[in-house]
């Protein structure tokens, strides 16, 4: 393993992190000491300088962990807001409040506690204490001060004794000084070297040294010097030379203090020596409270940024997930899960996200199972009606397009299927326009169906609506349209096949008599017969009848052609049937015509043409009758009315009923086959229906619907 | 206002300074001789005890050191000197109360070259801020007009805000070095 790849193992080990800057510490502290060991400091100087090197080196360690720490959380933050990263505004936040409510209060006890401490160290060095200490040590001095004036005084004796070279006057001298200035050593030195010595026996001479060539030499540069040595006893020697006149020499002369008096003295001198340090040192003896002081308020700041940083880590972790996974689940991650861990409110905040998360993401699976069932449903409906021949459109209520199948684009000629919501009123427009109204007309009446008749690109269609109310939902409607042209066309061939022959047939019957009319009236008159005149009034007669049955016959078929267009307007049901009954009441012996029909139906219709329709209806039904009751009667009905003729005659058979309504049939021997025709086209022009059906016990019944 | 508290400022730092620059301790005197080679340096330190705390201090009996940095080196214009050498001398005075002596340790490199004893405070003085270093560099063949000695001197420690401690030194003082005069 490189240095690199275990730098980045353990980088982030708190056991590393603390380990290293104390090594690193620890180890400056020792170079520190070793080098400031060698200026000879003293021992509480050293211990002094080496613990302010330490606690600054631990300020500068916490200055530095807090500016990391600081900085790299800031920047971390930044560029996390700048990101857009969730939770990273709600963790500043914290992270101020944290550092702004520990930073003040520590602070404010930093700089009080550095102040009192200051205050504390000044009054140390008060004057009462200076005072007394500094008089202990000018009377240490003046004693020691006095005792140089002895040895001086004794010292300048000796030097000043003429004679010097003299032995007995020199011991003489030694003598005197001896005894008279109180001294308790007198001697000579040449060069440095003792010449003559006499002291006190009871005086610790012993326990002197000679004095060093740097003592000499002051007195060969000044004349005099003074040196005072503590004796191993505890006393004090006080030495003072003076150089002899005239020559070489130097007199000295000592004064021994004894030990009591010494002690005492030199103790003044050292506590006073004392207190001047530490006064001198006042500064670094602040210096070192306020590190110390500085020490603790960085390591509590350091500890609470630490866990400052910690614990909004802590508490948005869990808080940035949710916001996460909320973004997820906006953005249609369903079922997705917060997988941290927290115990608090956060976590059960957590496990209801996580809950609520599957919940949605079931319900989802449900609803997508559900529309695709849905959708499978509609294509199968879409296939169904796209292979149906019918053509079904589906409408809203307010007749926006819903679907349109296959067939019904083909009805309707249509290349491209048209958007969905497309109008009523866009999407059948132009030549589809009568189908929209007869669509629009049927919605507005409640009508159930009707025929329109389309000419689409220069061909005539006949389609068949019928229309219905979508169930549920919405609402809506449905049409369904059969195209009927073929039908039609083939009905109205075979119809002019059957009026075709009705008509060769309604022809040919009175040309038979005109033309046997006419052969008789040319054999008679060629043959000259008697009875020729008879002959020719009988067969004019005939022949005249005859035309006029063929005039008649040409009149209604003009007629037919030539129906007139419906006036509709509100009019009393009851009123037109009754004048309709009133023409056929007597028609024939045996047969009575009853009118049943409430006196309030009021219907939107052309009355002349329901009469007429009505009129028919009794018309046939009396021709059909040999004797009983023709039953006119009227009913409403659910959006219609229905009225109903029913008679006792010979009956329909069923193989006619279904061409009864054509043009030209007719069941009787000499009608037209115009009359039901001309009543099915009044009704299907009032959106009616008529249809045929057996009357019990015996007979037919005509059913008229209307819509009402 | 924020012109004015800058103002403020600048005016309260750079009282002290200019107090202090009137008995500024300084580097005077300074001659560098180069003799067979060899080079002696002269100079003296003035004002270096005129700061009241180094002689209370002094007085006080705790060891005051003066440390001297001497560096010779060649002179290059427009471009970075190139050092020679360095040297540092460290004069370490003690104060014995009872005895009344000062002692003196005169150290070079870290090495104990010199100690003495000094009754009389003036002398002293002397000895502590005139320093003779006789043949203190070896500059072999080069020629001494290309070279320059620079001193400079360390005295105490101060401290900022109680806080944050600094060296009060001297500025760097700098000479030619000067080819011996031969007398005949």
């Amino acid at each position: 393993m490189s240095f690199r790849d275990g730098f980045r193992r353990y980088r982030k080990d708190p056991r590393f992190i603390i380990t290293v800057p104390l090594l690193i510490l620890a180890g400056t502290s020792i170079v520190y000491y070793l080098i400031q060991e060698t200026k000879q400091l003293t021992p509480e100087a050293l211990s002094s300088q080496v613990l302010l090197f330490v606690l600054w080196n631990i300020n500068l360690l916490l200055i530095l962990g807090i500016a990391f720490v600081l900085l790299r959380g800031i920047v971390k933050l930044v560029f996390e807001r700048q990101r857009g990263i969730l939770g990273s505004r709600f963790r500043t936040k914290l992270v101020v409040t944290y550092i702004a409510t520990s930073l003040v209060p520590v602070i404010v006890l930093f700089v009080v506690a550095t102040d009192l401490l200051r205050v504390s160290i000044d009054r140390w060095f008060t004057t009462p204490v200076r005072t007394i200490l500094e008089n202990g040590h000018a009377i240490a001095q003046m004693a020691q001060d006095q005792a140089v004036g002895i040895a001086a005084g004794a010292a300048r004796e000796i030097a000043s004794t003429p004679g010097s070279t003299d032995p007995e006057e020199m011991d003489a001298a030694f003598v005197h000084v001896l005894r008279f200035h109180g001294v308790q050593m007198a001697g000579i030195y040449r060069d440095g070297v003792l010449l003559k010595l006499q002291a006190d026996p009871r005086a610790p001479l012993q326990e002197i040294s000679e004095p060093p060539p740097r003592f000499f030499e002051d007195v060969a540069e000044r004349g005099t010097a003074t040196k005072i040595d503590v004796a191993a006893s505890g006393g004090t020697w006080v030495r003072h030379a003076v150089r002899m006149d005239g020559g070489p020499e130097v007199a000295v002369a000592g004064v021994y203090i004894p030990n009591a008096m010494s002690r005492r003295l030199t103790q003044s001198t050292i506590e006073y020596s004392r207190f001047l340090q530490l006064y001198s040192q006042r500064q670094t003896l602040k210096a070192s409270q306020t590190s110390l002081f500085l020490a603790v308020t960085l390591a509590i700041l350091f500890g609470t940024l630490w866990v400052s940083i910690y614990a909004s880590r802590r508490i948005t972790i869990p808080i940035k997930a949710l916001a996460e996974a909320t973004e997820t689940l906006a953005e249609g991650g369903y079922g997705h899960r917060v997988e941290v861990v927290a115990t608090d409110e956060v976590g059960r905040l957590i496990t209801s996200f996580n809950e609520m998360s599957g919940q949605l993401a079931s319900q989802r699976r449900a609803l997508t199972e559900s529309n695709e069932r849905l959708d499978s449903e509609r294509a199968f409906m879409q296939t169904v009606l796209d292979s149906v021949a019918t053509g079904i459109l589906t409408f809203t209520d307010s007749l926006a397009l819903l679907s349109i199948n296959r067939a019904a684009m083909h009805m309707l000629q249509l290349e491209e299927e048209p958007p969905a919501k497309t109008a009523l009123g866009e999407l059948l427009r132009g030549d589809l326009s009568p189908l929209a109204d007869a669509l629009d007309d049927l919605t507005s009446r409640g009508g159930r169906a009707r025929e329109v008749t389309l000419i689409r690109g220069g061909e005539l269609r006949y389609l068949e609506l019928s229309v219905a109310r979508l169930g549920g939902g919405d609402g809506g409607w449905v049409f369904a349209m059969e195209d009927s042209t073929q039908l039609v066309q083939a009905q109205k061939l075979a119809a002019w096949n059957e009026a075709a022959r009705r008509i060769a047939h309604e022809i040919k019957n009175p040309l038979t008599p005109i033309q046997l009319s006419a052969e008789r009236i040319a054999r008679k008159f060629e043959n000259g017969d008697a009875d020729t005149t008879q002959a020719v009034e009988e067969g004019t007669r005939t022949i005249v009848f005859e035309v006029t049955q063929l005039k008649r016959m040409v009149d209604e078929f003009s007629h037919f052609a030539r129906m007139p267009a419906v006036h509709m307007r509100h009019a009393q049901l009851a009123e037109i049937l009754q004048q309709a009954a009133a023409l056929y009441r007597n028609a024939k012996p045996g047969v009575t015509v009853s009118v049943s029909v409430a006196s309030d139906i009021e219907l939107l219709m052309d009355p002349e043409q329901i009469s007429r329709a009505v009129g028919n209806l009794l018309k046939n039904a009396v021709e059909a009758t040999e004797s009983g009751e023709i039953r006119v009667s009227a009913r409403r009905a659910p959006h219609r009315v229905v009225i109903e003729v029913a008679d006792p005659g010979r009956g329909v058979p069923d193989s006619d009923k279904e061409k009864l309504f054509l043009p030209y049939f007719s069941t009787k021997g000499r009608g037209t086959g115009l009359g039901l025709a001309i009543v099915h086209r009044i009704v299907n022009d009032h959106d009616g229906r008529i249809s045929v059906h057996d009357n019990h016990p015996k007979g037919t019944r005509f059913e008229i619907e209307l819509p009402a | 206002m924020l012109r004015l508290a800058l103002s403020l400022l600048l005016v309260l730092l750079s009282t002290p300074l200019a107090a202090d620059r009137a008995d500024e301790a300084k580097i005077e005197n300074l001659s560098a001789v180069a003799d067979e080679g060899k080079v002696t340096v002269r100079f003296s330190l003035v004002n270096g005890l005129s700061n009241g705390q180094m002689v209370e201090a002094l007085e006080s009996g705790l060891p005051t050191s003066f440390t001297y940095i001497v560096e010779i080196f060649r002179y290059r214009k427009n471009w970075f000197d190139a050092g020679i050498a360095r040297a540092r001398i460290e004069v370490i005075c003690t104060f014995n109360s009872v005895t009344r002596e000062y002692l003196l340790n005169y150290r070079r490199d870290r090495k104990l070259v010199l100690s003495e004893t000094y009754t009389d405070f003036p002398t002293l003085v002397a000895r502590i801020t005139n320093i003779e270093e006789r043949d203190l560099f070896e500059i072999g063949d080069r020629r001494p007009n290309r070279l320059k000695v620079r001193v400079k001197a360390d005295l105490m420690r101060g401290w900022l805000f109680y806080v944050v401690p600094w060296e009060v030194s001297t500025r760097w003082q700098e000479t030619r070095v000067k080819a011996a005069v031969k007398t005949p």
